[in-house]
């Protein structure tokens, strides 16, 4: 997922659907703090990680919001 | 991306297994109430576990172990009687609850038969269907969703046996995406295949307005959606699935705004709101599908069906030739398309190989929900969709974007009849070829009716190489 313009702080799904607090991002990393856990990793509650872009499908919320602009229609 | 043990966890539906407890804590559609009218017993294999149904001579149904405790013959071929299933072998009899009645080769004042007793499940009807409770006692009440009490339908029922795990299936409902690709352009490829891509136009990339009303395939107006985005959210019953098309905007679009119901945990509402698709787990790598539908009447239609009257009818599963080709004819329908992903997929999808993007929130978010239910019911909770307060069942509607009728706060207004044409038989998915009532309306209409195809194929998993 495209992070750019979305604040440190904000609550993002992964794909694997855990809940993660966005610290900061760099390049095609993200430093996150776990909120919710449902993964049966190494991952537990308020631990941190570098996690890849990719591993983050959207920002939480009473709906989930897929891509805003599929690349099918958007023309490019 | 889950790990091996999410996807065990959510995949595995045996006793004992989370998954499977969950599963328990629902009526599950095992049969039509017609089936049992021609046949008084059914072998059921639901849960991971090896069951018959049957029907004695007085009407009753029962759902006990599929084998006789004596010397474990199938009862699928055993005699209905008055009050229960005799065993073909040496006659040993059984009611409804699984207990044993008589032995006729043990002495008459043996109480041997009183300390028998197979496992039995209850069952229960509605709608024409026959549902089963394999959880702890005491039992939820059977969900009332409209299509199966709303009186003024005319009611059918298809099923098949997907050979794949049932998650598989669920996952392509919260999907919107499929639709677009799998339902649309590879749709356009099948028909080019087939050469009669005039016949239905050019399906990708826009909406056709007009079927073609001598279609040999009886659809002409395929998806032709193109998505600018897809959402899910959570609801009362579940999940609705949002989409945002080329040419829509977002401020009035009824597919953004309302969405498309699925309901937890094996429920999806099909186009048109009166056609339920239901996914029940017969074991970890099987699948019962079920096609429910509840169409109004059309001229010389009577809504007023007994159950056992209401038609039960197999829709043929797609899948690859003894080369292990495709066989294109079965492909250019929705349900065709979607057999053939599943079962590709694998019997049971490995779900640590796979790579989500950012248009896979449904699937996310429907992990996230069966999760959480798996603990709730872990925790000695009742799951979402436990219905035990009559009041709250009296009939359950839900929103949906795509029905007929005026949906207003998530209720169903006064239904609107549908204007049909010819070329707008089908409205259950393309399984919907296989349904009598829309054989008959394609008679009538003088359309050319769809080839025989044989009950099964083999999947392409079966016949690859290792």
């Amino acid at each position: 997922m495209n992070l750019e313009g979305i604040d440190p702080g904000t609550r993002l799904v992964t794909v694997s659907g855990d809940i993660v607090e966005l610290l900061e991002v760099s390049g095609d990393t993200a430093r996150v703090r776990h909120v919710e856990v449902v993964t049966a990793g190494a991952a537990t509650v308020n631990s941190e990680a570098s996690i890849s872009v990719d591993d983050i499908a959207t920002v939480e919320g009473v709906r989930f919001v897929g891509p805003p602009q599929t690349s099918s229609t958007s023309g490019v | 991306m889950l790990t091996k043990e999410q996807n065990d966890r959510l995949t595995q539906v045996g006793p004992g297994t989370p998954m499977g407890e969950l599963m328990r804590r629902y009526w599950q559609p095992i049969a039509g109430v017609a089936e049992l009218k021609k046949n008084p017993t059914k072998a059921v294999r639901l849960l991971g576990e090896d069951l018959v149904l049957f029907r004695d001579k007085r009407g009753q149904l029962g759902l006990i172990d599929a084998s006789c405790a004596h010397r474990r013959v199938n009862l699928l071929f055993g005699i209905p009687e008055e009050n229960g299933l005799r065993c073909p072998y040496h006659g040993w009899l059984y009611d409804q609850t699984g207990q044993c009645l008589e032995m006729p080769a043990e002495t008459p004042d043996s109480t041997f038969p009183s300390r028998v007793k197979l496992q039995s499940y209850p069952v229960q009807t509605l709608g024409g269907l026959v549902f089963a409770y394999l959880g702890p006692q005491p039992a939820p009440l059977v969900p009332h969703y409209y299509p199966f009490v709303e009186e003024g339908r005319v009611r059918s029922i298809g099923w098949t046996v997907v050979t794949c795990n049932w998650l598989q299936i669920m996952e392509n409902s919260l999907d919107p995406i499929h639709g677009e690709y799998l339902h649309g352009y590879f749709s356009r490829y099948v028909l080019e295949r087939l050469g009669v891509i005039n016949d239905r136009g050019d399906v990708y990339g826009k909406r056709k307005p007009e079927p073609n009303p001598d279609s040999r395939y009886w659809r002409g107006g395929e998806t032709g959606m193109r998505h600018i985005s897809a959402a899910c959210s959570r609801f009362e019953y579940g999940i609705l699935k949002h989409r945002l098309l080329e040419g829509e905007t977002a401020e009035t679009s009824k597919g953004w705004n309302i969405g498309h119901p699925i309901l937890f945990p094996n429920l999806e509402c099909g186009t048109g709101g009166h056609h339920f698709q239901i996914r029940v787990p017969m074991d970890d790598t099987h699948t019962y599908y079920v096609y429910y539908n509840a169409e109004l009447p059309e001229e010389g239609e009577d809504p007023n069906q007994a159950p056992e009257d209401i038609p039960v009818y197999h829709v043929p599963i797609a899948g690859v030739d003894d080369e292990g080709l495709p066989i294109w004819g079965q492909l250019d329908n929705n349900s065709g398309q979607d057999h053939f992903a599943w079962t590709s997929q694998g019997p049971r999808m490995d779900r640590s190989r796979e790579r989500l993007g950012q248009s896979d929130v449904g699937l996310i978010l429907f992990r996230r929900m069966l999760m959480e239910q798996i603990d709730i019911v872990e925790e000695g909770g009742d799951p979402m969709n436990t219905f035990r307060d009559p009041a709250t069942n009296d009939v359950i509607w839900l929103p949906f974007d795509r029905m007929n009728d005026e949906v207003i706060e998530g209720k169903r207004a006064t239904p609107k009849v549908p204007k049909r044409g010819r070329g707008e038989v089908i409205s259950s998915g393309s399984s919907g070829k296989f349904n009598p009532y829309n054989l008959e309306r394609a008679r009538k209409l003088g359309l050319p009716l769809p080839p025989e195809f044989p009950r099964s194929f083999k999947t392409v998993v079966e016949v690859s190489p290792g």
